[in-house]
């Protein structure tokens, strides 16, 4: 305890105060001592609960946790081999998700090339089309519910006056998909778009101009340099939004609650529905696990596109 | 006198070439104009219309087609949506819990992070792309232990579920946009501090935080967004209407709403409601968007 003495701050006082003392020790141990929180909290807010998502998954517990029952495998051979409902929400989420990141992937990757250009009003367009991003969801989501009405809504007044015919948007078992992934591409492609113009932005600039010397066209040079240099910024922005995508929870709540009949029940709402509102957390937590799998498989799928991106 | 005409030739030439590239120029920059204006009205409809239909009179809701600018103006659809749901009670509860996730992530992760990046322990990097790899690990598969560890613990159907883990470095991605931005803060400044008998609180708190300003406040201004806009933790946490925060109270305005228009949903109400919800972010982004901006550049560019 005495090197705190020996410190100029220290030097008047010979006998350090206890909180002194406590603050060198801490500053000694602070190696170790910093990360701790992040520590204790991945272990009780992540290890713990994941180690007990795989208990709960082979029990049957009610939400009063009153009772549980030891039922095995059960769960996961009902979740995977029985339960045509689960099937359904595989289905309806790589379908989600699967068509909103192509769809953001290619508008976003348009607007970052028209936005990629010096001209006026450049910051006011920016601005107008990052709204979005910040737009509280479950507010959105409400507005395009009103404007998706089948009847009165604006979106088929639009249709209407482009002559197409009306449409059912999410009151329709085929459309709702489809109206869900407009929603969440018009969410999502700010981002896309932002992560896509900062790649952009950062290209080296000689490859472009040799292709220029060597009279390459507009269309040779972006699929042949400007795609393959971007290739990082574009498994970062798609995998970003995957994971976003998959944990979409509002907007389809809001909108459709997995409806109509289950046409739009992801594996999130589903996995909500058997835990907290029928109160199955033991299937609850099977359904999660089976769900975490499949999300596992697609980031190691990613994973390898990104290997490969830097080699 | 070949000669001559070769190089009398591009001056000729030079005169409605250029007229041509400029008019080529200038019909590219009306097609990308054209393009843009197209895009700006697709991305700003559905705010726009959320604005128009909260300014329309129950009649002027359900008119076909549609009007654009509400006429006339209904200002009270907002009085009354506010006299219809406790906004301001859901609004003091929202910045309640905002500000104190804010502070909570920002104090918590910038100490984290500043062990990740400027001491050495064993194990320091495993730790670290530990960590990393929980940003991965969608929140679902913690979600029911967690909720029933809150539940143990008596704090379902208080702020506590929603406010707590920030207050222990909860968010990886903060502490991976802190380390990085501390690793680039030259040693020098930090050395000369150690010399003159600074501690690492001293350090942190008087020379790096006050250098890394920037990405202070885009983790803030991510962070309070993040909180704004989170709609399905509340739902499962909040039970009390008196306890409900905004993205939730819009759920009840709902389904008040589907009550209070006579024959049909009060459709101007809900877009009041949203609108009032929405209104402060939009501010906030005004505001603070090139710290937003940074901070998705940043994503893309390291992460």
């Amino acid at each position: 305890m005495q090197t705190v003495s020996a410190r100029p701050g220290g030097v008047e006082k010979l006998t350090p105060g206890l909180a002194e003392r406590v603050v060198s020790l801490l500053d000694r141990r602070l190696a170790v001592i910093l990360p701790l929180p992040a520590i204790v909290v991945m272990l009780v807010l992540m290890g713990y609960p994941f180690v007990n998502t795989l208990l709960l998954s082979i029990q049957q517990v009610d939400l009063t946790l009153t009772r549980s029952v030891f039922v095995g495998t059960d769960n996961f051979r009902k979740v995977l081999f029985e339960d045509e409902r689960f099937r359904n929400s595989v289905f309806v989420t790589v379908y989600f998700s699967m068509a909103s990141v192509t769809l953001e992937l290619v508008f976003g990757m348009a607007m970052a090339l028209v936005l990629n250009r010096e001209f006026r009003g450049l910051g006011l367009i920016r601005t107008l089309f990052l709204l979005p991003l910040v737009a509280t969801p479950t507010a959105t989501s409400v507005t395009w519910m009103i404007m998706m009405e089948p009847s009165i809504g604006v979106l088929n007044y639009l249709l209407e006056i482009l002559g197409l015919p009306p449409s059912l948007w999410i009151a329709g078992p085929t459309t709702v998909i489809p109206s869900l992934v407009m929603v969440n591409v018009w969410h999502g492609v700010p981002f896309v778009m932002l992560i896509l113009l900062a790649g952009l932005r950062s290209l080296p600039k000689e490859p472009f101009e040799s292709a220029l010397i060597d009279g390459a066209s507009k269309v040779q040079v972006f699929v042949h340099i400007t795609l393959p240099l971007l290739r990082p910024s574009i498994v970062v922005a798609l995998l970003f939004r995957t994971i976003d995508t998959l944990k979409v929870f509002d907007a389809i709540w809001i909108m459709t609650r997995g409806g109509p009949g289950r046409a739009s029940e992801t594996l999130h709402v589903y996995s909500y529905l058997t835990a907290f509102e029928f109160y199955d957390l033991g299937y609850g937590s099977a359904v999660i696990l089976a769900f975490m799998g499949i999300i596992l498989a697609i980031s190691l799928v990613w994973m390898k596109v990104r290997q490969r991106s830097w080699i | 006198m070949l000669q001559e005409t070769a190089s009398r030739a591009p001056y000729v030439a030079a005169r409605p070439a250029s007229q041509r590239r400029a008019r080529v120029r200038l019909a590219r920059n009306a097609l990308s104009y054209a393009i843009l204006g197209l895009l700006s009205c697709v991305m700003a409809l559905p705010l726009f219309w959320m604005l128009s239909t909260s300014l329309k009179t129950y009649r002027n809701v359900y008119a076909f087609p549609p009007q654009w600018i509400p006429n006339p103006v209904a200002w009270e659809n907002y009085a009354e949506a506010l006299s219809v749901v406790p906004f301001p009670l859901y609004f003091r509860n929202t910045m309640l819990i905002a500000v104190l996730v804010m502070a909570g992530n920002l104090v918590t992760c910038a100490v984290v992070a500043y062990g990740f990046a400027r001491l050495n322990a064993p194990g320091k990097n495993l730790l670290f792309s530990i960590l990393l790899s929980t940003m991965m690990l969608p929140g679902q598969v913690t979600l029911i232990p967690v909720y029933i560890l809150f539940q143990r613990l008596g704090w379902v159907n208080t702020f506590a579920p929603l406010i707590v883990p920030s207050w222990f470095a909860h968010s990886a991605f903060s502490i991976f946009l802190f380390r990085q931005f501390f690793m680039s803060i030259p040693h020098e400044l930090t050395d000369a501090a150690k010399i003159d008998g600074a501690n690492h609180f001293v350090i942190l708190s008087r020379i790096i935080v006050p250098l890394s300003k920037p990405v202070v406040a885009t983790l803030g201004v991510f962070t309070f967004m993040g909180v704004w806009n989170d709609f399905f933790h509340p739902l499962i946490y909040l039970q009390d209407q008196s306890k409900f925060t905004l993205a939730l109270g819009l759920l009840s305005l709902i389904s008040a709403a589907r009550e209070a228009g006579a024959g049909g949903e009060a459709w101007n109400l809900l877009m009041a409601g949203s609108a009032m919800v929405i209104a402060p972010m939009v501010v906030v982004f005004f505001f603070a968007q090139r710290y937003f901006i940074e901070g998705i550049t940043l994503t893309g560019l390291k992460g």
